[in-house]
């Protein structure tokens, strides 16, 4: 071997190694695929390649009734733009979609977190969301949303942010038989519910579920219980700076909803019971009551999730407090969870999705799961017994009552949710809870 | 090879790599990090100074404080039980099993290669109390007891996180003071035995002080571990009931992603290295001294 030979192998082989160790180090560290485009799913213009929709594991009905629509209804549309569907748990919303949204890399339409959403919240205020009301004016397509159904979405969030997949009242699921079994009329007043609670619980059922992994489920009580006490604008007071949860009269709120967890009404395992034990417990006919939304109607007509069948469940609304300024008729009201359309990837084919959606949507989502969308039934579709009747609720609706949470940051709906459980068994007092709430509105700012 | 090795440039040239890779996704993260303790905002929002704010704030954040003292609670707890049920199983292995160990160190050590997620949902289920009372509740029940929700409650929630903590990881430490117990001369052990040293006392005397660097060192492992939990937290209890069982690291990471509160979030991180430093720190001061204490007995 020659000396200029040995000199080359001797520089070069270190070299080679690092620019070869480099290069592949750059290329493990790159993108997958090649063109940086496909990650946000955009074409040359910015605008949608795929109609792609990032959803919650927790709540299938969307994904399920767009796939529907994707194989009839709106084939051509799919056919255009296909759709793509990604789940991700409802508790990773706030985590990864500001942080798609931080990145350019949101798909068409995504589940959005609910604070950042409102009008001053950060989602919003970034401009990602697409308009929906300019947008569906500019579709032609507003007359297939039920007006009550956008304006909801305009009273929680201050605009059109959210497709309205959903239109849920809520209130209170029963177990019919139960009742009549045990001479329990249904509850018009607060009074008359604890007593029927009692009455449940001397006959030794469970009176009540809710489920403290959830702390919505617990929540609520608190808000509706307001709603009829103090009227429908209870927390919009507090938001004001007029009231706090240490006032009596609110204060009182958290110390009515207390009181059912101390007298052993939601039975053994509360804090640590997942919504999904929850609704299996009411079905299995254990338990006297329920609260939830008018989403449950598709558990309710789905014998694989109720064996007792639709009949032996009914609804009614959270009852009056004696003495309170609200009313029986007004209901607590949403659209679901925020299902937003991103601004930068719209474009004519994903206009083509939302006018086929805007039309099809609601009779197929009654006609196969027996639920109730915001947007009008344009076909003729038999609604059950029970559906009518959540319907017939629903335009009885006088005013709409905002979910505790709702008005309110991340801190406090942490705060409020995580402590609600502890609230019920007695591990926080009310009066704690209620300086956890003040704190928390205090830190959102 | 001595000659490539030995040549500066190539030493260089190979190490740059993974330096350049180490420094971009390790040293740059902690250098931003740190800027952005002295900034309020998010990706979404911006960035704007915020001076010493975010560390006013954290003095007086209560928070703070519960989950500072929750991680080290559960660290000095969960390090003790770990690496003294380790040690049992170790020398379980070297002074009862001998040979015979390995199955036994095999099933031990199954449940370390386990996701922890997994692990904690199997906790979940073994310490349910609906929608069936799961076997632990059905024990008790079976006895005349009462179910207990152990995962509502404070108190009893991190005894479960310590049984799962122990049961997950003593097969690593049993496994790590096993290498050190059998590196221990069989002769000097022979020797203590025919001076009359046996069972307690030749374990305090003898294997203790002589298995002692290795004993550190899973100490140091199990702090480092423990300080940290997150995932066995998120997925027993999410930091519930309330924020009883929320470490400083889960505090620390809805601060920043759920609250979008990457400067306050930034600071709770810096909180966090600073205290990890500082422990990392006492246990090799005092792992020192108690080298220099044997080499003084030993003249």
């Amino acid at each position: 071997m020659s000396r200029t030979s040995r000199f080359m192998r001797s520089r070069l082989a270190p070299a080679v190694a690092g620019a070869a160790a480099l290069a592949l180090i750059v290329t493990a560290c790159g993108p997958a695929g090649g063109d940086s485009d496909d990650s946000t799913g955009g074409d040359a213009d910015g605008g949608a390649t795929e109609f792609s929709f990032l959803t919650i594991t927790e709540n299938p009905q969307i994904s399920e009734e767009l796939t529907r629509l994707s194989e009839g209804a709106c084939a051509d549309a799919n056919a255009a733009l296909p759709l793509t569907i990604e789940s991700i748990p409802q508790a990773e919303v706030n985590n990864r979609v500001p942080l798609l949204a931080s990145q350019d890399a949101l798909p068409v339409m995504f589940i959005s977190p609910t604070t950042e959403s409102k009008v001053g919240g950060d989602m919003y205020e970034s401009g990602k969301l697409l308009d929906l009301e300019a947008t569906f004016d500019e579709l032609g397509i507003m007359e297939n949303v039920l007006p009550a159904a956008a304006e909801t979405v305009k009273t929680i969030y201050g605009s059109m942010v959210s497709v309205p997949f959903q239109y849920n009242i809520e209130g209170f699921w029963y177990n019919k038989e139960v009742f009549a079994a045990n001479g329990i009329e249904v509850p018009t007043t607060w009074a008359d519910f604890k007593e029927a609670a009692a009455t449940l619980d001397a006959a030794g059922l469970q009176p009540l579920t809710a489920a403290g992994t959830q702390g919505w489920t617990i929540t609520r009580y608190l808000s509706s219980y307001l709603a009829r006490s103090q009227g429908v604008d209870a927390l919009q007071n507090v938001v004001a700076g007029d009231a706090g949860f240490a006032d009596p009269e609110y204060l009182e709120a958290i110390q009515e909803v207390a009181s059912l967890g101390e007298a052993g009404y939601f039975g053994e395992g509360l804090t640590s019971r997942d919504s999904d034990t929850m609704t299996s417990q009411f079905f299995a006919g254990n338990v006297g009551m329920m609260y939830n939304g008018s989403w449950t109607l598709s558990s309710v007509y789905d014998e694989g999730q109720n064996p007792l069948g639709p009949d032996a469940f009914g609804f009614f609304p959270f009852p009056e407090v004696e003495g309170g300024s609200g009313s029986i008729a007004d209901y607590p009201a949403n659209t679901g969870t925020v299902t937003a359309l991103s601004a930068d990837l719209y474009n004519d084919k994903v206009g083509d999705w939302l006018v086929c959606i805007s039309e099809n949507y609601g009779s197929s989502l009654m006609e196969n799961q027996g639920a109730i969308s915001g947007f009008a039934q344009n076909t003729e579709v038999e609604t059950p017994e029970l559906v009518s009747d959540i319907v017939g609720q629903m335009e009885g609706a006088t005013g709409a009552v905002i979910w505790f949470e709702a008005p309110f940051g991340a801190r406090f709906g942490d705060a409020a949710g995580t402590n609600a459980g502890p609230l019920l068994d007695g591990g926080i007092s009310p009066e704690d809870y209620a300086s956890l709430l003040d704190e928390a509105i205090a830190a959102d700012g | 090879m001595r000659s490539v090795l030995g040549d500066r440039k190539t030493i260089i040239l190979l190490l740059a790599p993974a330096l350049l890779f180490y420094t971009a996704i390790k040293v740059v993260p902690i250098f931003w990090s740190l800027g952005l303790t002295f900034f309020e905002g998010n990706v979404l929002r911006g960035f704007t100074p915020a001076g010493f704010a975010n560390f006013t704030r954290l003095i007086g954040d209560s928070n703070f404080w519960e989950s500072l003292t929750f991680s080290f609670r559960y660290a000095a707890v969960a390090t003790v039980l770990q690496v003294s049920a380790g040690y049992l199983l170790a020398l379980l292995y070297v002074f009862a099993l001998k040979r015979s160990s390995v199955i036994v160190r095999t099933i031990c050590f199954f449940p370390v290669i386990l996701p922890t997620v997994a692990v904690a949902q199997l906790f979940k289920r073994l310490f349910a109390i609906n929608p069936q009372p799961g076997p632990v509740n059905a024990l008790i029940e079976f006895f005349g007891g009462q179910s207990i929700d152990w995962l509502g409650d404070a108190t009893t929630a991190f005894w479960v996180f310590m049984i799962m903590d122990v049961w997950k990881s003593m097969g690593f430490f049993a496994v790590l003071l096993f290498a050190g117990l059998v590196d221990i001369p069989e002769e000097l052990i022979e020797s203590a035995r025919i001076d009359g040293a046996n069972g307690l006392r030749l374990v305090r005397h003898m294997i203790i002080p002589l298995s002692l660097p290795v004993l550190l060192a899973a100490v140091v492992f199990a702090i480092n571990s423990t300080f940290k939990v997150f995932d066995s937290v998120i997925a027993l209890t999410n930091g519930g009931p309330g924020n009883d069982t929320t470490p400083l690291t889960l505090y620390m990471f809805r601060t920043t992603f759920t609250y979008n509160e990457y400067g306050y979030g930034s600071t709770l991180a810096l909180a966090l290295t600073v205290v990890a430093f500082l422990i990392t720190i006492l246990v090799f001061r005092s792992s020192r001294r108690d080298i220099t204490a044997s080499g003084g007995a030993k003249k």
